[in-house]
């Protein structure tokens, strides 16, 4: 093992801390890295299949959410790349995405206790003390029996890093099919995440619980099929709990009236 | 004379908001607290990222307590930061809030911020306050 490695881990351990099995970063911890990002970014690509897991993603968010970048230095990078295009720089959809984190920010410097707390009252049918304070062994040990939950779950806990669709599917899994309080399964996914934003997080998390939204967020196989990537197990026998209809899961996880 | 410069002289003190802060400067540190990032809940994996990076751009570390560390260099320097988001690292930035110079972050007081009330949709911040930003960049 790398000896600085070893040292950052005997002082983790000297100090309480658990380590990882094992973990494996695909977005490598350097400066060079970020500016490679940075430099290969295609805005249009990144417009069309960002939804996709395997679309053109920046996967700057580590180096954003620690601050080697900001969203000013980005915009004026991309704009001196190309001053012709200044433009379709400003109105690209990747410059509307970088704002969701100001977004974030701003509210989390205005309203700080709405970072652990409910925005807005749950629209599930259910109330917040009907969701469990624990997170179940089976999202920590990646062992629920839904492959595709299993195989997201896995790559957090290797790699630190899931695209924002798998965020969204696992925070979805995590509250409204096991029913857990959404702070908890926030304050895990932060600990996992190398881009771990609280105000991104957790809005995040509240957006898909519905404290934060109109509705909350679900998915089906149909919708994973559409974007995780084919090699995924994606086969109804594998993954029955998210194989039905959007009606169905509202009607099988919510208690609501005229869905 | 020698001493009063030294007294004068500053350093930045580099958290794991403001990385870029360190770019091309020399009075950059960082404080390996590990009781601090074990407190806040970081696996090991997010403390690994970030202590390579921060090597990997030639930042000064110093290991132990932060305040301990910022008291100790504070007797010699001014040390000046930006002020955080996260609410951990804003209790810590007050627990050394004496000895430290604090300066907002750069995209604070250049963009667009949060002026409602209370929470509004993205789409509210975004037209209302975004738009109009980015129309007098380009």
């Amino acid at each position: 093992m790398d000896e600085k490695l070893q040292k950052l881990r005997d002082k983790w351990e000297a100090a309480g801390g658990k380590i990882e099995v094992h973990f494996d970063f695909e977005i490598s911890p350097t400066r060079s890295e970020a500016q490679q990002r940075l430099e290969n970014l295609n805005l249009e690509e990144y417009g069309k299949t960002r939804n996709h897991i395997e679309g053109a993603v920046s996967k700057l968010s580590p180096f954003l959410r620690m601050g080697l970048y900001t969203t000013n230095s980005v915009i004026k990078d991309l704009r001196s790349n190309d001053s012709s295009k200044s433009d379709d720089v400003i109105n690209s959809k990747f410059v509307q995405e970088l704002f969701w984190r100001e977004y974030f920010h701003s509210i989390a410097r205005k309203f700080p206790n709405l970072l652990w707390e409910d925005v807005q009252e749950i629209k599930t049918g259910w109330k917040s003390s009907d969701y469990q304070e624990n997170l179940p062994s089976e999202i920590s040990q990646a062992s629920t029996g839904t492959a595709v939950i299993d195989r997201i779950i896995r790559d957090l806990l290797r790699t630190g890093w899931i695209h924002n669709r798998c965020r969204l599917y696992l925070a979805s899994y995590v509250v409204h099919f096991k029913r857990v309080k959404w702070q908890t399964g926030a304050r895990w996914m932060l600990s996992h995440l190398i881009d771990g934003d609280v105000a991104s997080n957790n809005f995040s998390w509240q957006w898909v619980t519905s404290t934060f939204s109109k509705k909350p967020y679900i998915f089906n196989l149909e919708s994973a099929q559409k974007f995780l990537p084919k090699d995924w197990d994606l086969t109804p026998e594998s993954n029955h709990t998210i194989d039905c209809s959007y009606s169905d899961l509202n009607e099988r996880l919510f208690r609501l009236k005229g869905i | 004379m020698c001493q009063d410069t030294e007294i004068m002289s500053k350093a930045i003190w580099i958290h794991d908001e403001c990385l870029h802060l360190a770019l091309g400067i020399e009075e950059a540190f960082f404080v390996d607290d590990v009781e601090f990032f074990l407190a806040r809940g970081w696996s090991f994996k997010r403390y690994v990222f970030l202590l390579s990076l921060v090597n990997d751009l030639s930042i000064e570390i110093f290991e132990g307590k932060t305040k301990s560390v910022i008291d100790s260099l504070s007797k010699s320097r001014k040390i000046m930061t930006y002020e955080a988001m996260d609410p951990c690292l804003i209790r810590l930035q007050k627990e050394v809030s004496s000895e430290l110079e604090l300066q907002k972050p750069e995209s604070w007081s250049w963009g667009p911020d949060y002026s409602f009330s209370e929470p509004k949709p993205f789409m509210k911040y975004y037209y209302k306050i975004v738009k109009p930003w980015l129309s007098k960049q380009s």
